[in-house]
């Protein structure tokens, strides 16, 4: 008998059209505690290095929570896993809904694919039977039509399905893997690789369950976690206003970008925000995904107008901003349109947004032949055309096909100075926070194994602005004065706790919502769960050190995969451009000595401020200061020595001087 | 004299005033003004902003954008010219 975990991988192998399960080793979930931190384990092992990532050479793995299929509060996260088209480094997209639980219950922790299929298919996976049937009537079709007729064809509505639409089809480098419609495992462009493959659909029908060790102290320590999580100040936000109460707040914190990060504030915000769509016509339920105990998903619906009969998930904080500001819109109709559109296509609407903002600054300087416009006017704001060019991009029409390689690509091809506002880093499209306003952010993003966004580590409490914020930075750094995202001081300490902490909620299969962005569940409470569920005593410190093996881990991947502490950047507007709703006109230098009043700080990443914050953080992590590479004696510490042989043989374990 | 600004989230779209006050004046004196002003306007529509304003431990307040926490706290000294938002606390994105 496992407790807590089903205990099978099902591996399938398209190419040779092979199917195998293997047990999932106990060592995994001592090492690796689950779903990410697995599926880091499982790249590593399966993949080579400097394979192309829309290659059969790469694996796509879909990774349950250790804890998803009990009743853990908000315990139903999925972990995707592959290498990124878009950066060609390590991946990990995470995803809610139900589709991981319904794996879970029908037998199989993980799911690995490997090779690809000739033509079409699908897995169907009914329990302990699995299948590749025909997808070639599927091809072509959108997110939903897909999920429709796999409802139909397998005879069960409540089947849940993983999907690609026309984005993955057509290996736009920012495609999603759409589960159940409304949820995304969204970035790097995981839905581009499903597409690579010929996956269509992963439809999942599980009737199993899964068994705790010890129900008592299970329940207890759930319970904990519930009622902790409860009485954090914005539990009832979260319900009330989902992520996108959060527009007017970092509106006013003027970290909320806007025009392609020109700006980091703009006017009329709140028309864009939780509760304004709260009041409005267009919100219609709140959802939450598998064990949820905040349900902050949206489902809105336009009855009315030039966009009638659209409906959607959503809009999200990220995407209200990538959609809207950012494109210098506060039109609501034209985010929701925009983000059912990214929805259906399977496109990840953080990019998707990203890159509209990038053209529409390229049409404001004429950047773009008539040819290449096709007609369209990138007018900063201009609702139709974000929504025509998400349809092009899509489709790979036109411009769009431009687009839908990735900022990056799209800036080298057109040239121009457009790599100047082409905002990514390491090839990824960045989020939606503006980390000129916030150091801790900036030096998260730059180290991020995935590239600039906040889903490695996201340090909302060195904004300083909740009691649970500042009491957490306060058991970080010894002193809550470091509630504070103009110093850089103990940045580097704070990224790093976030990282494991991350990590750890990740591989339980835990909303990072419940204890970074709440401040309800902290480690021990995560670990009471792990504990009972699996029934070995796993204390606070093994499991934060656990998240730190995987953080680890994934960055090997990076450096087995040539990645240099050059690669840990961030855009270059954010690097050489202050913000504008921010400057002040203060001396660079004089802030990186910390002599600047911080509220007289100087709104911008300068290489200066990056360095200092990346030689703290590299050494903290015990890394090598020149390269970023771990060092021999780290990876021992961490009980990672299985790495050590492959990367040695490419020269890549650093002495230590 | 000093006039800053201040902008109230208690509702879906703010509420702005501008208050005048004395060189030196902190955060706590303008969020007692505000209050002075809010319980001036009408009564019915006052009530939920005052509720708002008086529960100062669920404020999130930003000065030029920086919680008052990252600064001096309530003793945050004002000077001409600014922004003080007084905003729920949301989280998350």
């Amino acid at each position: 008998m496992r407790f807590a975990i089903a205990g099978k991988i099902l591996h399938v192998d398209l190419s040779k059209e092979k199917i195998w399960t293997e047990p999932v080793p106990e060592e995994w979930i001592r090492k690796f505690i689950g779903s990410r931190g697995i599926n880091a384990k499982i790249l590593w092992e399966t993949m080579k290095p400097g394979i192309d990532p829309l290659s059969p050479e790469n694996t796509l793995i879909f990774g349950t929570g250790t804890l998803s299929g009990t009743f853990a509060p908000t315990s139903g996260r999925t972990t995707v896993t592959c290498k990124s088209p878009t950066t060609h480094l390590y991946l990990k997209t995470n995803v809610g809904g139900h589709w991981g639980t319904e794996l879970k219950f029908a037998g199989y922790d993980y799911l690995v694919v490997q090779g690809a299929a000739k033509t079409p298919v699908y897995l169907w996976i009914d329990n302990g039977k699995v299948e590749i049937r025909d997808a070639r009537h599927l091809w072509g079709k959108d997110v939903r039509e897909t999920t429709s007729l796999l409802h139909e064809e397998v005879g069960d509505s409540a089947t849940q399905v993983a999907v690609i639409g026309q984005g993955g089809e057509n290996l736009v480098f920012f495609a999603a893997v759409m589960v159940s419609v409304y949820n995304a495992a969204a970035r790097g462009g995981a839905g581009a690789v499903m597409g690579s493959k010929k996956l269509k659909a992963v439809a999942v029908r599980g009737q199993g369950s899964i068994k705790v060790a010890d129900k008592k102290e299970f329940y207890r320590s759930c319970h904990v976690a519930i009622k902790n999580s409860y009485e954090d100040a914005t539990a009832k936000f979260a319900h009330l206003y989902g992520t996108a109460g959060s527009v007017p707040m970092v509106n006013e914190a003027r970290a909320f970008p806007a025009y392609n990060f020109r700006r980091g504030y703009i006017e009329g915000a709140e028309k864009i925000g939780g509760p304004y769509l709260a009041e409005s016509k267009y919100l219609k339920r709140r959802l939450g995904c598998n064990a949820c105990i905040f349900c902050c998903h949206r489902y809105c619906e336009i009855q009315e107008g030039r966009f009638a009969g659209c409906y959607t998930g959503g809009p999200e904080y990220e995407t209200i901003s990538a959609l809207g500001s950012g494109c210098g819109s506060i039109d609501l109709e034209v985010v929701i349109k925009a983000n059912e559109l990214c929805n259906i296509y399977g496109l990840d609407t953080i990019s998707a947004g990203n890159l509209i903002q990038w053209a529409m600054e390229g049409y404001e300087k004429k950047i773009f032949t008539e040819q290449q416009l096709g007609g369209l006017r990138l007018e900063w704001g201009n609702g139709e055309a974000i929504v025509e060019l998400l349809r092009r991009i899509a489709h790979r029409e036109g411009l769009g096909n431009i687009l839908a390689d990735g900022v990056k690509r799209a800036a080298e091809k057109i040239g121009c100075g457009s790599e100047k506002w082409a905002i990514q880093a390491k090839g990824l499209e960045q989020s939606r926070v503006e980390t000129r306003a916030a150091f801790g952010y900036a030096l998260a993003f730059a180290v991020n194994p995935r590239g600039p966004d906040h889903l490695h580590s996201e340090t909302i409490a060195e904004f300083g602005t909740r009691p649970g914020g500042r009491r957490l930075i306060k058991k970080i750094t010894g002193d809550e004065k470091y509630a504070n995202p103009r110093l850089m001081e103990k940045r580097a300490d704070i990224v790093r706790w976030h990282e494991d902490c991350f990590a750890a909620t990740d591989s339980l299969g835990l909303c990072a919502f419940i204890n970074t962005s709440r401040f309800g569940v902290d480690p021990q409470q995560m670990a009471d769960m792990f504990s009972a569920a699996i029934g070995r005593r796993v204390s606070e410190e093994e499991l934060m050190q656990a998240g730190r093996r995987i953080l680890t881990l994934e960055k090997c991947f990076n450096v087995r995969e040539g990645a240099t502490r050059a690669d840990d950047v961030l855009p270059w507007r954010l690097m050489n451009e202050p913000l504008e709703s921010l400057a002040r006109g203060q001396d660079v230098m004089k802030a990186v000595e910390g002599k600047a009043d911080p509220a007289e700080f100087v709104p911008i990443n300068s290489p200066a401020m990056l360095n200092r914050m990346l030689d703290e953080y590299y050494a903290l992590h015990d890394w090598d200061l020149q390269t970023s590479w771990p060092y021999r004696d780290t990876l021992e510490k961490l009980d990672l020595k299985e790495v050590i042989p492959e990367l040695e043989s490419s020269g890549k374990i650093p002495r230590k001087k | 004299m000093i006039r800053v600004k201040t902008k109230i989230f208690s509702q879906a779209i703010p509420d702005y005033f501008e208050v005048d006050l004395e060189e030196g004046s902190s955060v706590e004196i303008l969020l007692n003004r505000v209050r002075e002003g809010v319980a001036r306007e009408n009564r019915q529509a006052g009530s939920h902003k005052m509720a708002f304003l008086n529960h100062t431990h669920g404020l999130v307040v930003l000065l030029n954008g920086m919680s008052i926490y990252s600064l001096s706290g309530w003793t945050t000294r004002l000077r001409d010219g600014d922004e003080v938002s007084l905003l729920p606390m949301f989280a998350g994105g």
